[in-house]
């Protein structure tokens, strides 16, 4: 911890490493058990924003949700 | 829909079992262990979880990288089954403390931007700092989803959880004794039925074993299950073994982590130095500390062709890398010292428009 503190880089080298091998194990599940998988933060903005797009219940001028 | 039915689609809604990031920083940060051993037949007694520190014959093993695989592939629930919100719960900082520090890092950064805009001169303190703030504004982007600060992992215990431990810690005669015995269970259609070999141990890895059993062949634990228990919720205590690429990502990273945090100093390469000596030290060490990584990746690549193409013994490369190695590891922390050092030996001669304030980040919300 004392060497992550001096050298910033080390840390960042971690994280990102740390950050691939989730990425790895998330890819696994995905292949295996999508229904599992949870998307993360982008991940489910994307699909929240395609499927509003996508979605039959919004006007087609201005792709906002039509009020009944 | 009767009210039970309804009741029953809430809930499994709002229990649904998922695997996403948070589980995944928590599994590769050796956060999910099992509760052993089976040596001697020792039965797996339930247990609190102040027990793990008292009583010298159990321990808690982490397993490998390969094993976390395995095991989502064909276990997962033992995992699912350990909620987000459970993990999370055991974090020392929240999703809230992470932003604060975000926006402080971040009007450090517009401060120093703006400052250059505004043709301010920036001190190599103010540079050496903003290094440091970008490093760290990438380094919780990266992490943000990573429980940090979890003190124990968590123990698995349950029932299923103990028969997936039983079929990783079995050796090969144990294995096709637990298959044998799987089979016979799962042609008697019972799970009741009496053991015939003994063992514990045998015995829950048939269980585990029955759940894969409609395959033919199951596939079986990798050989090397669990890792060290000192490696446990420590950093980088995986490395990314499973890649089989062209280019290995931690190459990548090695090269590009030194960089992102080098380049930032380039920023006062033309600023005012007390010597022209000292400004070319500042310079040459911009430069070590940049090209450090990537120097030490060409290193590795290059001893790797030189053995691979018989040019040179294996041992003699060993030895020629180790010392090149320590050569680099040497010079980067060197020029690091050098870069910190400098940056607070500045501060004597700074002119006095380093003392003006830029206009823009000031309407940042922001501590002092």
């Amino acid at each position: 911890m004392f060497i992550t503190l001096l050298a910033l880089e080390y840390l960042l080298f971690l994280a990102i490493n740390e950050r691939i091998n989730a990425g790895i194990l998330l890819r696994k599940v995905l292949k295996s058990h999508p229904h599992l998988v949870k998307p993360g933060m982008l991940a489910g903005m994307w699909d929240w924003i395609h499927s509003r797009v996508k979605s039959k219940e919004v006007s087609t001028q201005c792709q906002s949700s039509v009020i009944c | 829909m009767t009210e039970q039915k309804r009741y029953n689609l809430i809930r499994e809604q709002a229990y649904q079992p998922h695997f996403g990031l948070v589980h995944a920083f928590f599994a590769i940060m050796g956060g999910f262990a099992f509760y052993g051993p089976y040596d001697g037949n020792n039965p797996i007694v339930e247990e609190s979880l102040f027990q793990i520190s008292t009583n010298p014959h159990y321990t808690a093993e982490v397993p490998k990288f390969e094993t976390l695989v395995y095991i989502m592939e064909h276990f997962p629930h033992i995992f699912t089954d350990i909620t987000e919100e459970y993990i999370l719960d055991q974090a020392a900082s929240s999703s809230l403390s992470k932003a604060l520090l975000i926006v402080q890092v971040a009007w450090f950064c517009t401060n120093c931007a703006s400052r250059l805009l505004q043709h301010l001169p920036l001190s190599l303190l103010e540079v050496s700092t903003a290094a440091h703030a970008f490093c760290t504004l990438l380094t919780y982007v990266v992490w943000w989803s990573k429980p940090i600060n979890v003190a124990a992992p968590t123990i698995m215990r349950e029932k299923e959880a103990r028969e997936v431990y039983a079929l990783l810690k079995c050796s090969d005669d144990e294995y096709e004794k637990a298959l044998q015995m799987a089979q016979e269970r799962a042609a008697a259609e019972s799970s009741t039925l009496s053991t015939t070999h003994g063992s514990e141990k045998v015995d829950l890895a048939a269980g585990a074993l029955q759940h894969l059993l409609p395959a033919p062949n199951p596939k079986r634990p990798p050989s090397s299950n669990f890792k060290n228990g000192g490696y446990m919720l420590s950093l980088g205590s995986f490395s990314n073994e499973l890649l089989t690429g062209v280019v290995d990502p931690e190459f990548i990273t090695t090269a590009i982590s030194p960089i992102l945090y080098g380049l930032v100093h380039f920023l006062a390469w033309g600023d005012r130095f007390p010597t022209p000596l000292e400004r070319l030290l500042w310079q040459a060490s911009s430069l070590v500390v940049t090209c450090s990584g990537l120097a030490e990746v060409v290193a590795i690549s290059l001893g790797g062709w030189l053995v691979e193409a018989y040019i040179i013994s294996g041992g003699t490369i060993n030895k020629l890398m180790v010392l090149m190695i320590m050569a680099i590891a040497f010079a980067h922390i060197l020029a690091s010292g050098f870069l910190i050092v400098e940056s607070f030996r500045q501060l004597s001669f700074l002119d006095s428009a380093a003392y003006q304030l830029p206009s823009w980040s000031n309407y940042w919300p922001h501590f002092l």
